[in-house]
């Protein structure tokens, strides 16, 4: 099951790690987007966003693990542009 | 529903505010259960319990044999939790590098520690418990922790479920979007993972709502604030659509006892007691008498198991 698992994870990294085909590079970016928000919503509490079900996310994680890196990254760059759009709001 | 009726049921739950006589409840209807030649098991579900003290034998996790046909097990959260998370750290030593198991270690400590954690804990084993049980008893009663707790605990299966939900969809979302962009197909584990846990808490929710197997009693005292609790946690069961089965009026002065003292205090009982009537109807299935002493060992069972 976990041969098959880091299978997956390697395919999907090959994928992303791909010269990106110049037909879908706006779908890859789309793709990229939307698998945040899945993180975001598995494991916002690393972000500092509390999660009741952080419990339940923690068996996603032998399959995640690689995610999770790329995409603390990515929000940390997301997140200095959320922070200065709230200053604007001063909350 | 009447008493009798109860103990046809496959999962009977006593839950109630805090003292007021669950553990005694349940453990006096199970002792009567198993004397009906019924296989009983019971549980607790109650992070402070009590079982063993009011059998007078460690029961623990592991669970004990009380007599020919009445089992019983207290759920352990952190052994349960110690086990989940054991499990996947072996899991992920098998597929990440030791560099990565070491930075995930914190997310793993942050969530085995979250405020959640206890009642997920706590739920699944409960499952595992009621499926587990099938065909090898054919009751299973559960002495709940007081009834906060036991509400967050039964709304769990509903709440996450909703949460599955949304991550099932936009993970959906974001591998549909991979495969078009890479034209590479996959079976997605994390799928299949979030479908599993999924189908759990659908199966959970189809037994704790089916009021043809499962029962949910509240045991109240004849005081104010029990009736209040017991009243406004009969509503928010019914609103999620778990239906109660009835309340157990525990406590109750007997007429033999005598005195100035006792004559006033079973005056205000007895205008509880008619308000619990009036309240709750058809739903008293029982009244039971305050004994002369605390409840422990199998005798004193015995005695609130023939007020049942
Ligand atoms: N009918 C009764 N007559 C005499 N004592 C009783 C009776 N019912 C309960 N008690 C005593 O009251 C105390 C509390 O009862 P019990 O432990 O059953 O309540 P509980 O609702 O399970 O409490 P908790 O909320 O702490 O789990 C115990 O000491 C028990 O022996
Ligand atoms: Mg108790």
């Amino acid at each position: 099951m976990f041969e098959k698992a880091s299978a997956f994870l390697k395919d999907f990294f090959a994928t992303l790690l791909r010269p990106i085909d110049r037909t879908h590079p706006m779908v890859m970016k789309e793709a990229y987007a939307a698998n945040d928000a899945f993180m975001l919503l598995l494991f916002g509490d690393l972000l500092g966003i509390p999660n009741p079900a952080s419990y339940y996310t923690l068996e996603l994680l032998p399959y995640l693990a690689d995610e999770i890196e790329g995409w603390q990254q990515r929000m940390a760059i997301k997140g200095t542009v959320l922070e200065e759009k709230a200053a604007q709001f001063d909350f | 529903m009447n008493m009798a009726a109860l103990f046809d049921k496959k999962y009977v739950f006593f839950g109630g505010k805090g003292g007021t006589g669950k553990t005694t409840c349940a453990a006096a209807f199970s002792l009567k259960a198993s004397e009906m030649k019924k296989k009983v098991l019971l549980v607790s579900t109650d992070p402070a319990h009590s079982l063993s003290d009011i059998y007078d034998t460690s029961i623990g996790p592991k669970g004990a044999q009380l007599s020919d046909s009445l089992f019983a097990v207290e759920i352990d959260p952190e052994v349960e939790a110690k086990k989940y998370v054991e499990g996947i750290k072996r899991q992920l030593s098998g597929v990440v590098s030791n560099v990565v198991v070491e930075a995930l270690q914190k997310q793993i400590d942050a969530a085995y520690m979250s405020p959640g954690s206890e009642e997920a804990a706590i739920f699944d084993k409960f499952l595992e418990i009621m499926e587990s049980s099938e065909g090898k008893f054919d009751v299973v009663v559960f002495d709940t922790a007081p009834t906060g707790h036991t509400l967050r605990l039964l709304s769990l299966p509903k709440l996450l479920g909703l949460w599955i939900n949304s991550l099932i969809e936009k993970r959906k979302n974001a591998v549909k979007l991979l495969e078009k962009a890479s034209g590479v197909k996959n079976d997605d584990p994390v799928l299949r993972i979030l479908q599993n846990r999924k189908n759990m808490f659908e199966r959970a929710w189809d037994i704790l709502s089916d009021f043809r197997q499962t029962a949910f009693v509240f045991v109240l005292t004849p005081e104010r604030l029990p009736i209040f609790e017991t009243e406004r946690a009969m509503q928010y069961l019914e609103h999620s659509g778990i239906k109660v089965a009835g309340v157990v009026v525990n406590g109750v002065i007997p007429q033999a006892a005598e005195g100035a003292f006792m004559n006033k205090r079973r005056e205000v009982q007895n205008r509880y007691i008619r308000e619990i009537h009036g309240k709750f109807k058809e739903k008293v299935l029982a009244e039971i008498d305050l004994l002369d002493e605390d409840i422990w060992g199998m005798d004193n069972l015995r005695r609130i198991a023939e007020m049942l």
